[in-house]
């Protein structure tokens, strides 16, 4: 009797050491974390001013920002207007990034349409 | 694109010209702008600084494109188009089998989103950013700015977001936050420096008791590596542009090298054995300055030694 209470204890503890060398799997982790972009209220979304309908007898503005070469593509994007549009005037224009407020109104004022790059 | 738009909403109607790689750039600028519907002709390869002479053959294959843009007649969607939708930004949950596994899980998600810089950031959870928090006296709903190019919305509690993510300790908050009230100062052009072809890089000149306060170097090595302050105020500083100003490389950051603030700025404290004069006061009128930080654009360094470089 005493032998089998022996065994049965030594069966246990034996036991209890493989239960703890088997790996276990650990409890997931969650965590919640802030969310770090800032918020904007979108602007209104505008639509576009109408069209011209066509290029012929229009006054087409040409702005570009002072980029090196610039000047020289559109130098060519004017050549090839008044040769298909020979009725229509181009206009060329400088100045920064941004046009701004003062050539914008100056730009309005003087043409029908127009074609804005920077030269990048 | 917003001098585009800005004729556009005066009633003539135009096209934007956008060189390839840049027709993502223009693209978002329209909503950030108010126009979805603004015509982009993309003109393929065109790259600045290549040969003269390559420049009209250019303007041939596109102008085509440009006369249609200017003529060909609206469909309803551009002249009404759809609202845009406000954007959200809830906080995120997400669970792995360790904790070590949650955190690059959290890296991976940021960066796949354009929230991070590609260095592991700290996980900004709601325990760290009260942590953060305790550096200022400022309620954490206090609107800082505005910052450009989107205009997100710069609140004492995003700004403390951002320093957690970067490492940051609670007491270099307040520099954090003053050089933040100087960017969104609408006298300081900071859409150009974040979004600009130029590699612009930043830099920051923190003046006054703070300096040692801090341990903010000022000595031999201020622009390199090795002191905390240095490193994650201006890691700090990066991550609320990206963030709050919603910028990333290659969307719509377009410096061709990248830029030396890329992953922290220079930051640097006065020297008390400097020959010159403080700057702060000297600074004022020509520079913005708040609360003893001084913020400008920058070039790359140089080291000076007499009357040269190197």
């Amino acid at each position: 009797m005493k032998k089998g209470i022996y065994l049965f204890v030594a069966g246990m503890v034996g036991l209890s050491f493989l239960a703890l060398s088997i790996p276990t799997t650990g409890e997931a982790v969650t965590l919640q974390v802030l969310n770090p972009r800032g918020e904007s209220e979108p602007p209104q979304n505008l639509g576009l001013a109408g069209r011209v309908t066509d290029l012929a007898g229009k006054k087409i503005g040409l702005y570009w920002l002072g980029k090196p070469d610039g000047d020289v593509f559109f130098a060519r994007v004017q050549k090839l207007l008044e040769e298909k549009f020979p009725t229509a005037k181009v206009l060329q224009y400088t100045g920064a990034f941004d046009i701004g407020d003062a050539l914008a109104a100056k730009v309005v004022k003087e043409v029908d349409t127009f074609v804005y790059g920077v030269g990048d | 694109m917003s001098g585009t738009i800005r004729i556009e909403k005066l009633g003539k109607p135009g096209v934007f010209l956008a060189a390839e790689g840049f027709d993502h750039d223009a693209k978002r600028a329209t909503v950030d702008n108010g126009m979805t519907p603004l015509r982009i002709v993309v003109i393929p390869g065109y790259v600045w600084g290549q040969p003269t002479n390559q420049k009209p053959p250019l303007a041939d294959a596109s102008i085509n494109k440009i006369i249609d843009a200017l003529t060909r007649p609206l469909k309803a969607e551009e002249a009404k188009p759809e609202p845009i939708a406000k954007e959200k930004f809830k906080p995120v949950e997400i669970t792995a089998e360790s904790y070590e596994a949650a955190v690059e899980k959290i890296n991976q998600l940021f960066l796949d989103n354009h929230w991070g810089d590609g260095l592991s950031l700290v996980p900004p959870t709601k325990k760290a950013v009260d942590w953060m928090l305790t550096g200022t006296s400022l309620p954490p709903d206090k609107v800082i700015g505005k910052v450009d190019p989107k205009g997100g919305s710069a609140t004492v509690e995003k700004i403390a977001i951002n320093a957690v993510m970067a490492g940051a300790k609670p007491e270099y908050l307040p520099v954090i936050i003053a050089a933040m009230e100087g960017f969104t100062d609408p006298n300081f052009d900071l859409r150009h420096p974040v979004l600009s072809m130029g590699s612009f890089t930043f830099a920051i000149i923190v003046s006054g008791p703070i300096v040692e306060g801090l341990n903010i170097n000022s000595g031999a090595g201020f622009f390199g590596h090795g002191w905390r302050a240095n490193a994650t105020i201006g890691r700090a500083l990066r991550l609320c542009l990206i963030n709050l100003g919603h910028t990333f490389p290659q969307v719509n950051d377009m410096a061709r090298l990248g830029r030396q603030s890329a992953y922290t700025f220079y930051v640097m404290g006065e020297n008390k054995k400097s020959p010159w004069p403080p700057y702060q006061p000297n600074f004022r009128d020509l520079l913005m300055n708040f609360s003893g930080d001084l913020g400008f654009c920058a070039e790359k360094a140089f080291n000076f030694k007499e009357g040269s470089l190197g």
